[in-house]
């Protein structure tokens, strides 16, 4: 694909003693909406920190655009924007007046567009940020998140405390300007459906370690379910010979899940007897939480498509 | 990455328009009310002294009787304003948070240390054009030199205990750590010599004034108190003031502020932002403040208990109680230092 | 948008973007040379990836049923003739036994798999006479 926008190379972080990223290596390539996706503490946020160069590596690397980061790298982030939930929002200011300070911060900054996202979000300049709600705040951000025009937008869970409507209406408006722009996007969610939908790479971090990443098609596809249809009658003899397999059986269907290509798997059950086999993509969040179980992440704490 | 580079020297390179405009909107109350502080104790003064009845004689009543009461309580309000326009920030404006936009931190430094020298040399400079047309009221002519020379010295000391609290301020997270550091900061050469005093005792007595003096020169603390009566106390032209000992005062107060601008802004700029949320930025430092604290102690408790060691051994014995010491401080500062409610910012996201 | 995208299905989502243009064009619901929405607009209202969709009508140019109309827009293409039908239908098969797979797994009968398969064919038929006229 196209150059990286921002690499991070062999990565290491501390907190007070605690390892909280370790050798972590990735690259995103320019104009991708890159999902990032994880339990909480599994070190998204303070990933994104340091990309922003807000945080400073124990070791490694961080370049954006090619340029590594200097320790006072606000120059730099003249092309990056955190949208996140601890917001820098003034609770003080009226939203003109912390849109007036963006607007001085920002070179890129689009004061008709800012004007629009209003509109559409149905804010009064006029308004108290301290007054409003935690979505209408959110939004607010987002609005001027989108507005700086920046190269690299970095979204840790923008829709968090959104109802169904406004969260739509919120990841279009998103979608509209990055696609205008061609912005890059980090995209942090707990909602594997969003990822889905809105990512075309994405990566699983897991205390502090980097389990997976890339295009979504290829992540989906590190398993797969081979499904293998047998003659009646034949099974307790096949059951035997798949044994070490261990396939789960529904009448004369045995599936097995394959880590990789699921060629070794179908070249079994084929010598097995069957009549015929079936390879089935999984979806995201099975393949997640398969990764995450691997690594012996409880299955409780797992409900269906989040984390 | 071009203009960050072409501006070193350069004042926009220093305070960014978007920084100023927040600065301002988020710390106004604070400034406007240092200044109406600073003011209005002289204002009162020269409205009262004017009922008296006019005579040139109020001025000098007005210098020496007021200038020497009120200047104990203006410091306090220049350190106060140093440092409370961080601590407001991290508080109610989320300085942490603001860092992650495209703002520097030497940004930050330096828009706030504008800020608190425009309200300090304002406050001054408002009040010696007062003083000046009340002189000239009470039928004086020309510029009184004396209120000109005062208001300048009242200036210098201003800025010197707020610089001074702003780099304090800006190192340590906890705002009464900060404000015990900032007396510690302005007076340590005189707080050093009570202590070789206190352990040397009177064995050396002619040593002990050298470094008195030595100590006194230094230390901001003592420039200031000893010399505050020759500028705001004396009477025209009756204290031939040396202009000598005035260019050095100014000179070493200049040094001060130059060494406070630096330090500030190199200390603000090498905190972990993780740190912003602790009272603690410079743990290790902070292991210093704990060794000293044992150290000092371990010689009250040999003093009070009169052990007859010599030497070696005597030193040996403050040591074994200094090394536990260590640790009870430790655990006693960090303790206080905890308190959410003194702190940069309460609560903790990581 | 006249289909449906589910990003939890394990099929890829630019797939799914292709089967909805291809059913519609199958449909009769769009015809040659109608207009398709942008990338930016299609991704928008549906909110999906824009590279996605992107993704989808580079393979359906691919594959001759749109055609990109540089600095003009998308557009449905005319049918033509396939040229790889013995290939296409080897994958119909695969979809047949796929459909005799799931039919296993709900425990119908090959005769009901056939009724099913000609009620479904019919009620597709009187849709596209509909969208015919």
């Amino acid at each position: 694909m196209t150059s990286s926008l921002v690499t991070v190379e062999n990565l290491d972080k501390t907190f007070r003693g605690q390892k909280v990223l370790t050798r972590i290596d990735w690259a995103i390539p320019e104009g991708s909406i890159y999902g990032l996706i994880g339990s909480n503490g599994s070190g998204k946020t303070t990933l994104c920190r340091l990309i922003l160069g807000i945080l400073w590596p124990d070791s490694g690397l961080v370049t954006v655009g090619g340029v590594r980061l200097p320790q006072e790298s606000g120059r730099a982030r003249q092309q990056m924007y955190y949208v996140g939930a601890d917001s820098r929002l003034g609770r003080g200011f009226r939203i003109a007046e912390w849109a007036r300070y963006e607007q001085l911060m920002y070179e890129q900054w689009n004061a008709a567009r800012f004007q629009k996202l209003l509109q559409a979000f149905e804010l009064e300049p006029s308004q108290r940020i301290g007054e409003l709600s935690y979505g209408t705040k959110t939004q607010l951000q987002i609005a001027l998140a989108l507005s700086a025009s920046p190269k690299l937008l970095i979204l840790d869970e923008p829709t968090n405390g959104l109802d169904l409507v406004v969260k739509r209406q919120v990841l279009q408006l998103i979608l509209d300007v990055v696609s205008e722009d061609h912005t890059t996007v980090i995209f942090i969610s707990h909602l594997i459906e969003d990822v889905e939908r809105l990512c075309d790479q994405v990566a699983l971090l897991h205390r502090g370690q980097k389990l997976i990443d890339g295009p979504v098609d290829m992540v989906k596809k590190t398993f797969t379910r081979v499904q293998g249809f047998f003659p009646e009658g034949a099974t307790p003899r096949v059951k035997d010979n798949l044994r070490e397999v261990s396939p789960e059986w529904s009448g004369r269907m045995a599936a097995g899940i394959a880590r990789g290509t699921p060629d070794g798997l179908v070249e079994q059950f084929r010598s097995a007897g069957a009549l015929y086999v079936d390879v089935v993509d999984m979806d995201l969040a099975e393949v997640v939480r398969r990764l995450l179980e691997a690594e012996g992440y409880k299955r409780e704490t797992f409900h269906a498509g989040t984390l | 990455m071009k203009r960050s580079m072409q501006g070193r020297f350069n004042f926009n390179g220093w305070i960014l328009p978007a920084v100023r405009y927040r600065e301002w909107r988020i710390n106004r109350s604070w400034y406007i009310l240092a200044a109406a502080m600073l003011v209005a104790p002289w204002f009162v003064q020269l409205y009262n002294d004017f009922k008296v009845g006019p005579a040139h004689i109020l001025i000098i009543q007005l210098m020496g009787g007021y200038g020497n009461t009120t200047i104990a309580a203006s410091t306090v309000i220049a350190g106060g304003l140093g440092l409370v326009v961080f601590w407001y920030d991290f508080s109610q404006g989320r300085l942490a948070y603001v860092l992650e936009g495209a703002v520097e931190r030497r940004h930050v430094w330096w828009t706030k240390a504008f800020y608190v020298s425009a309200t300090i040399i304002g406050a001054y400079l408002l009040t010696g054009i007062a003083m000046e047309g009340a002189w000239l009221a009470v039928g004086q002519s020309g510029v009184s030199i004396t209120i000109v020379d005062a208001m300048a010295y009242l200036i210098l000391v201003h800025l010197v205990i707020a610089a001074t609290a702003m780099m304090v301020g800006s190192a340590i997270g906890n705002v009464i750590y900060a404000a015990i550091g900032v007396v510690v900061m302005v007076a340590w050469p005189t707080l050093l010599q009570s202590v070789i005093e206190m352990v040397i005792g009177g064995s050396a007595y002619r040593l002990e004034v050298g470094v008195q003096n030595l100590m006194a020169a230094l230390s901001p603390a003592s420039v200031i108190s000893n010399h505050l009566h020759l500028y705001v106390q004396s009477t025209p032209k009756v204290v031939a003031f040396s202009r000598f000992d005035q260019w050095l005062i100014v000179l070493w107060f200049g040094v001060w502020l130059g060494a406070m601008g630096w330090l500030g802004q190199r200390l603000f700029q090498k905190i972990l932002w993780e740190r912003f949320f602790d009272a603690f930025y410079f743990p290790v430092l902070w292991n210093g403040v704990y060794a000293g604290l044992a150290l000092v102690t371990a010689w009250v408790y040999e003093a009070v208990n009169g052990s007859n060691l010599v030497g070696v051994n005597r030193l040996l014995l403050l040591l074994g109680i200094a090394a536990p010491m260590f640790f009870v401080w430790r655990w006693i500062v960090r303790q206080i230092g905890r308190r959410a409610l003194w702190k940069m910012r309460s609560g903790v996201r990581s | 948008m006249w289909f449906r995208v589910n990003p939890q299905s394990s099929v890829p989502i630019y797939q799914q973007v292709i089967q909805g243009i291809r059913q519609g064009v199958a449909q009769g619901v769009v015809q040659a040379g109608d207009r398709l929405p942008s990338v930016r607009d299609l991704a928008v209202e549906m909110t999906l990836n824009p590279n996605t969709i992107a993704k989808a009508y580079r393979e359906l140019e691919r594959q001759r049923v749109i055609t990109v109309i540089q600095g003009r827009g998308t557009y449905i293409a005319d049918l033509e003739s396939v040229p790889d039908r013995a290939q296409r239908i080897g994958l119909m098969v695969e979809a047949i036994q796929q459909l005799l797979v799931e039919a296993h797994h709900m425990q119908m009968t090959v005769d009901e798999l056939l009724e099913l398969f000609h009620r479904v064919v019919s009620e597709w038929e009187r849709a596209k006479g509909r969208n015919d006229q």
